[in-house]
């Protein structure tokens, strides 16, 4: 018999064995059922007791932690905090006569002219430039 | 609400209404759901205590989903389908104690497991020769040929493309004709 043939004949064969498989389907018990309900209510009545949540602040929500946080703006606001700290412990650290670098300035005659032009006022003056 | 009025409410809208506190909801979705969360258990297990308790646990999860369910994005009985089969996949892998890329086609003395079945039932001789299938090729074609779900729809349950569907229940039956070769010309599908 050709191979096509032989497919063809098992998927025959094989759908009558669907076909009655089907029609026997396994069927559960009354017992089973009424577990599967049981489970079902109960559930159920885990929906309807759960009360009301009240608002919850962060503060309230993490102890003393969201006290001191919610004190300082959060997250955020304390993280600005120890960047600024950071920064204070490190131009102490260097000195004074670095502070110019630091903001970006160098020791240049250039930059104290525009400095000194900033110090008038006369902005115009150093846009002409 | 009357159990009556609510023979033709879909499911999605019944698990909704469950979701909302409707006792008769509840009822309901027990009589639908729980005999087709059991007979593809059994279908995928051949084991009718393992099956109830398959069947029980995914149903457990259905009802504590029900809350969040939002209708129109999935069916329910597609959803069930896919934590049944899941769960009946992970037990079969557990109880072979191997991956299912490692399992080959046909397993030795499959068709002889078979053979020795005492009666001469087909159906009981299908469920003997689909538990020697690889898990993820029992599914397809339990979905497939005895659930009667379409191609796309089996794609979704089991989280896969159509055509790795379409492979998983040719080879599936491949299997299965071979494991009941020797069983057909005595259960009366001998060729004509």
């Amino acid at each position: 018999m050709a191979m096509t043939e032989m497919r063809k004949d098992d998927d025959t064969a094989l759908d009558l064995f669907f076909a009655e498989a089907r029609q026997s389907a396994p069927e559960p018990s009354a017992a089973f059922l009424g577990r599967i309900l049981t489970d079902a209510e109960a559930v159920q009545a885990g929906f309807l007791a759960v009360p009301a949540q009240p608002a919850v602040t962060r503060g309230a929500r993490f102890g003393v932690l969201g006290t001191v946080l919610a004190l300082f703006g959060g997250w955020g606001g304390l993280g600005g905090m120890a960047t600024a700290a950071v920064a204070g412990v490190w131009i102490g650290f260097a000195g004074s006569d670095t502070l110019a670098q630091v903001a970006g300035f160098s020791a240049t005659t250039e930059a104290a002219t525009a400095s000194a032009l900033l110090a008038d006022g006369d902005i115009l003056a150093l846009a002409a430039e | 609400m009357a159990l009556d009025a609510l023979d033709d409410v879909s499911d999605e809208t019944l698990l909704v209404l469950y979701g909302n506190g409707d006792r008769a909801a509840a009822r309901v979705l027990t009589l639908r759901m729980g005999p087709l969360a059991f007979r593809v258990a059994q279908r995928m297990l051949g084991d009718r205590a393992e099956a109830e308790d398959l069947a029980q646990e995914a149903l457990l999860r259905l009802w504590k989903i029900a809350p969040e369910w939002r209708t129109g994005e999935a069916k329910v009985t597609t959803w069930l389908y896919r934590v049944v089969t899941n769960l009946a996949t992970d037990r079969l892998r557990r109880r072979r104690g191997i991956g299912l890329e490692e399992a080959p086609e046909v397993p030795d003395g499959a068709a002889s497991a078979v053979e020795q079945m005492i009666d001469g039932d087909r159906a009981a001789a299908l469920e003997a020769a689909l538990a020697q299938l690889p898990a993820r090729q029992r599914q397809a074609v339990v979905l497939r040929h005895l659930e009667g779900l379409s191609n796309p729809e089996i794609a979704t349950a089991m989280e896969i493309g159509v055509e790795a569907v379409e492979s998983l229940t040719a080879r599936g039956k491949r299997a299965l004709a071979a494991i009941l070769a020797g069983r057909r010309e005595e259960l009366g599908y001998g060729h004509d």
